[in-house]
């Protein structure tokens, strides 16, 4: 009996003899599986926290920094229980455990390599286990580790021939039936965490990585399921061939939409500010555009691998297409994958070298592609970019939801344990969280409201964000009781499309935004403001932006203590505003999106600089970094390994010691016309 | 004379008794029972299983460990010769790989060979008896069967209910309420007061409309005002946990003092509750059979693997 048939079996069983509480035709999503109804089921929805971009020992660059601990474990650490990372040197396993468990989790291994992964690294008995590049894979040297991936990046990542060679350890063994067996192994640890139980505490989605990389150009996805109804086999580059994504939708619709019973997927692009302008190109025909705006819904806004809203230099004193200046969030110098070949503080890849911003492709930003978006919707009569937000982390550590900084244990294995963090992957992040409004949480509500994009992303800390647009909005309903009732009447949540605009009307955005309320011990930051960003295109079809501060205070005085980085000043519990649009033209197709501000705290660079004794606020912070790495020196660490925790704000386009974390909703859009149809709430 | 000699009872016993020895020693009959096949692993086998252990995991194995792998090895052997017992050599699996095998093989001029070549080929080299994939389909194949013809009794009422009473924290349901709350944004004094000001004017009972009306005299909470079902996790997430713990010691239909969540101060009703309980044994049956199920199935595969192990004579190195 087949792993996948096993798991459907298991799942009846499980579940036979629980009726539903409540009918399916008494729910407003489509109940597509056997479980038990939600307890807390809530129709004004709430807020589901979630890592949707996790990568475990089943990938093979996970691996080679000799990281062990697999999708199973993956799904402990998003429910809270520690599991036991690879140190720098191996000798010491390090202690990995989340502050507070999430909601919901997806598993997103490179498909690509599953079954090769499988027979470099799971039995001796396999002759292909044997192959040398399989040996060098589970080789514990540093060195020959960094030559193993790059071998692997070669074969099915970064290569751009449209034919892509697997290992010869495929030659000697059955590489075939290590996918079925990896991708087994993947379903049944979503089976065996998703909690079927009307307490609803957690749920899983089976999924895997797209993994396209031409020119270490960053065009993957990550593709979730909705329920337990999967394709045979992930569909991968080497079905596809490279710069083909287009192909994975089509695949996707031949054998799960289409062709298998009970499927439904969706696909999510990765951060874009690694893609070089090519995540998100013009549509080439009606399919295209279909295949787009039905299978992505959302992007991964921020991760691990920087932010992607928008880009502003602060050396250059410009931005991407922006003058917003709050644009310098989290942001990466480089524009390609390259960045990640850090070793011992330096990277010798000249793809790696820093992108000015004329040189920096605008689309590789979100606030853009989604001002190119209703360009085009103003020429063609169709918007293609209509994209939610969500972050993740895209952990390679099985940290699924490890986006907190005052807990960040590196997201490689050993290549960014202890001090490797702060020495090699020092302009990373711990990534964010995706964020549902969803009724309950089950994987149909998660779904669904993922492809309605009633989503939002954060940072990695959890404030509550909501945000309606409607044309009858009173200032009132920020003291109504009951205002997200009204709200959802007579409005659209976040992800959606404005309905018919009233004669002379202008729309009016409500946004409430609450705190992260923390966790025992350690209360979450206070928020210090609420923008509503829009943007839009002229009667010439010009694009702009403007960024509205619309509630809240960003002069507050909030700031850290640079001796222990506790906050200082106080910001906002919760924020509310009904807004309107002065400058709203009704010819003119626009988009909103809000983004939350929280007081600053300390970047967790900072926290584990100070932690080492090393200051980046002190005047003798470059003494303390000298003498620290000498210590580290007679240990045996090579390289410089704290002096980046000197570096200076003024002197740099990004990087600051503080940041202020943040949320983004996902746009409203509108259409111009008297009459719009509705195209996706 | 030797006609009488013959016809003598005497003489026809010691002739029938040379003629039976004659039988055995040409037949090889023999009262004795043949010997049992033996498996012997010895401690330059025990060295290559210690030595793939470091390769793998990159420690050496502990004694208990190391008996392990042996019992595995032991186990993984007998399993080999039962498999060829029964033909598994005649899978598809093992012949394709057969196939593929022969395939880094030519012919003698060269040339390309066919599927049934290859596979000859192979199978002529004894390759089926050294290729550890074959080794592992067979081993695979042999423990996949026996899974899937051992018997095992279906778990019975006194069974489930007995595995129900000796794991119940394992079901225990934790306490889960459902609240409506009347908020007084800040976590000054003035907000305190004010809830307890407004608390001292909230009717003793409440119906849902005087609810609806009582939450209105304090401020807009955005997180809603009416909290389904939840437990202290949930409350948590939402308000806080000393919020949640504090809410969770509060009773139903009564207004609470003043609790502090991570916003502001809350006077809550508790409308509902589901108190923390065992799930009747009816809801989770179904979840213990399967457990019971997979344990017995898994005791009887290993019942069936010792029942055919005890018709190996095996050595193994003494750990």
């Amino acid at each position: 009996m087949s792993i996948t048939r096993f798991v459907k079996l298991a799942v009846a069983l499980l579940v036979s003899g629980v009726a539903a509480a409540q009918a399916p035709e008494d729910l407003p999503f489509e109940r597509t599986e056997q479980r038990a109804p939600c307890a807390h089921y809530d129709k004004n929805r709430q807020p589901l926290f979630g890592d949707l971009h996790v990568h475990t020992s089943y990938s093979f660059d996970s691996y080679v920094a000799s990281q062990r601990n697999d999708p199973w474990d993956a799904y402990r650490y998003a429910k809270g229980e520690p599991i036991y990372l690879a140190s720098d040197e191996l000798e010491q396993p390090l202690k990995a455990q989340i502050q507070r468990p999430l909601d919901f989790t997806a598993v997103t291994d490179h498909g690509e390599f599953l079954g090769q992964i499988s027979v470099c690294t799971s039995d001796p008995g396999r002759v292909g286990y044997w192959w040398p590049h399989c040996m060098m894979t589970r080789s514990d040297n540093r060195y020959v580790q960094l030559a193993a991936v790059a071998w692997w990046g070669m074969l099915g990542v970064s290569d751009e021939s449209a034919q892509k060679d697997k290992s010869f350890a495929c030659t000697l063994s059955d590489c075939s039936e290590g996918d079925s067996e990896f991708w087994g192994n993947i379903q049944q640890a979503a089976e065996d965490h998703y909690d079927r139980s009307e307490d609803c505490s957690f749920t899983t989605f089976v999924g895997y990585e797209y993994t396209d990389a031409p020119d270490y150009k960053n065009l993957h996805r990550n593709v979730i399921f909705r329920n337990e109804n999967v394709t045979d086999l992930p569909i991968t580059t080497y079905d596809t061939g490279t710069y083909n994504f287009p192909g994975l939708w089509k695949g996707l619709r031949e054998k799960c939409i289409d062709g298998g019973e009970g499927c439904d997927v969706m696909s999510i692009p990765h951060n874009p500010n690694l893609a070089g302008g090519m995540m998100f190109p013009d549509p080439q025909n009606e399919q295209e555009l279909e295949d787009r705006l039905f299978f992505e819904p959302v992007v991964e806004l921020v991760q691990h691998k920087a932010a992607s809203e928008c880009r502003f230099d602060r050396l250059e004193g410009r931005g991407v297409g922006t003058t917003d200046e709050l644009c310098d969030f989290e942001q990466l110098k480089a524009d390609n994958l390259s960045m990640l070949g850090n070793l011992d503080g330096e990277n010798h890849s000249e793809r790696a070298a820093p992108v000015s911003v004329d040189n920096f492709h605008e689309r590789n930003m979100l606030r853009n592609v989604l001002k190119i978006g209703v360009a085009t919707e103003k020429a063609t009569g169709n918007n293609p970019f209509k994209m939610g937000f969500i972050g993740s982390t895209d952990t390679h550590s099985a940290t699924a939801g490890g986006a907190e900084e005052d807990n960040y244990v590196g997201h490689l294995g050993r290549r960014d344990a202890g001090y490797r963090n702060v020495q090699d992957h020092f302009f990373s992040n711990p990534g964010g969280l995706a964020v549902v409004w969803a009724e309950e949480n089950s994987r149909d509500s998660i779904f669904e409201a993922i492809r309605r994009k009633e989503t939002y992303s954060t940072s990695g800390t959890r404030p509550i964000v909501r945000f309606f647009a409607g044309w009858d909005f009173k200032p009132e309903m920020c003291q109504s009781a009951t205002a997200v009732d009204e709200a959802y009447a007579g409005g659209v949540p976040m992800g959606g499309n404005i309905k018919a605009m009233p004669e002379g009307g202008v729309p009016k955005f409500l946004v409430t935004a609450m705190k992260d309320s923390g966790i025992p011990g350690k209360p979450g930051s206070d928020l210090q403001r609420v923008q509503i960003i829009k943007g839009w295109v002229d009667e010439e079809g010009k694009t702009h932006e403007q960024v509205y501060d619309v509630a809240g205070d960003p002069h507050n005085g909030a700031g850290v203590d640079p001796n222990t980085c506790a906050p200082v000043g106080q910001g906002y519990t919760d924020l509310c505003t009904v807004w309107e649009d002065p400058g709203f033209n009704p010819d003119e197709n626009a988009f909103y999106y809000v983004r939350v501000l929280e007081n600053p705290t300390c970047r967790w660079s900072t926290l584990q600089c100070q932690a080492a004794g090393v200051n980046p606020f002190a005047e003798n912070c470059a003494a303390q970094a000298e003498a620290k790495n000498a210590e580290l020196a007679a240990a045996g660490a090579s390289g410089d390994v704290y002096g980046q925790c000197c570096l200076k704000k003024e002197e740099e386009p990004f990087y600051s010691p503080t940041l202020q974390e943040r949320a983004w909703t996902s746009p409203i859009w509108y259409k111009a016309g008297s009459s719009i149809e509705v195209l996706s709430d | 004379m030797i006609k009488r000699l013959l016809s003598a009872p005497l003489v026809q016993f010691l002739l029938l008794g040379v003629a039976l020895l004659w039988l055995k020693a040409t037949l090889g009959l023999s009262a004795t029972p043949a010997p049992p096949p033996s498996i012997i692993i010895d401690e330059a086998a025990l060295e290559a299983l210690r030595d793939s252990w470091v390769l793998q995991r990159g420690d050496l194995p502990t004694l208990s460990q190391q008996r392990y792998l042996l019992k595995l090895e032991v186990e993984d052997q007998m399993l080999l010769r039962e498999a060829r017992l029964r033909h598994f050599d005649q899978l598809p699996v093992v012949q394709r790989r057969l196939q593929q095998l022969g395939g880094f093989l030519r012919g003698d001029n060269n040339e390309a060979l066919s599927e049934s070549e290859r596979y000859k080929l192979a199978k002529d080299l004894g390759l089926e008896y050294s290729d550890p994939l074959i080794r592992t389909y067979m081993i695979n194949a042999m423990r996949e069967r026996i899974a899937e013809t051992v018997v095992y009794n279906e778990p019975g009422s006194e069974e489930i209910a007995a595995y129900f009473n000796s794991n119940n924290t394992e079901f225990l349901k934790p306490r889960r309420v459902a609240i409506a709350h009347l908020y007084c944004g800040g976590l000054h004094k003035a907000a305190r007061q004010r809830c307890t000001t407004l608390r001292s004017q909230l009717p003793a009972e409440a119906d849902a409309h005087s609810l609806a009306s009582a939450v209105a005299l304090g401020d807009p909470f955005y997180g809603g005002h009416h909290i389904p079902m939840s437990n202290a996790a949930q409350l948590s997430n939402k308000f806080g946990a000393e919020f949640a713990a504090a809410v969770m010691a509060e009773t139903v239909n009564q207004w609470s003092a003043p609790i502090a969540s991570a916003y502001g101060y809350h006077l809550v009703w508790i409308k509902a509750e589901q108190a923390s309980k065992l799930p009747a044994l009816d809801e989770v049956r179904g979840d213990i059979v399967q457990q019971l199920r997979r344990q017995k199935q898994q005791q009887a595969v290993e019942d069936e693997i010792a029942r055919l192990l005890a018709n190996y004579r095996v050595e193994t190195p003494v750990i």
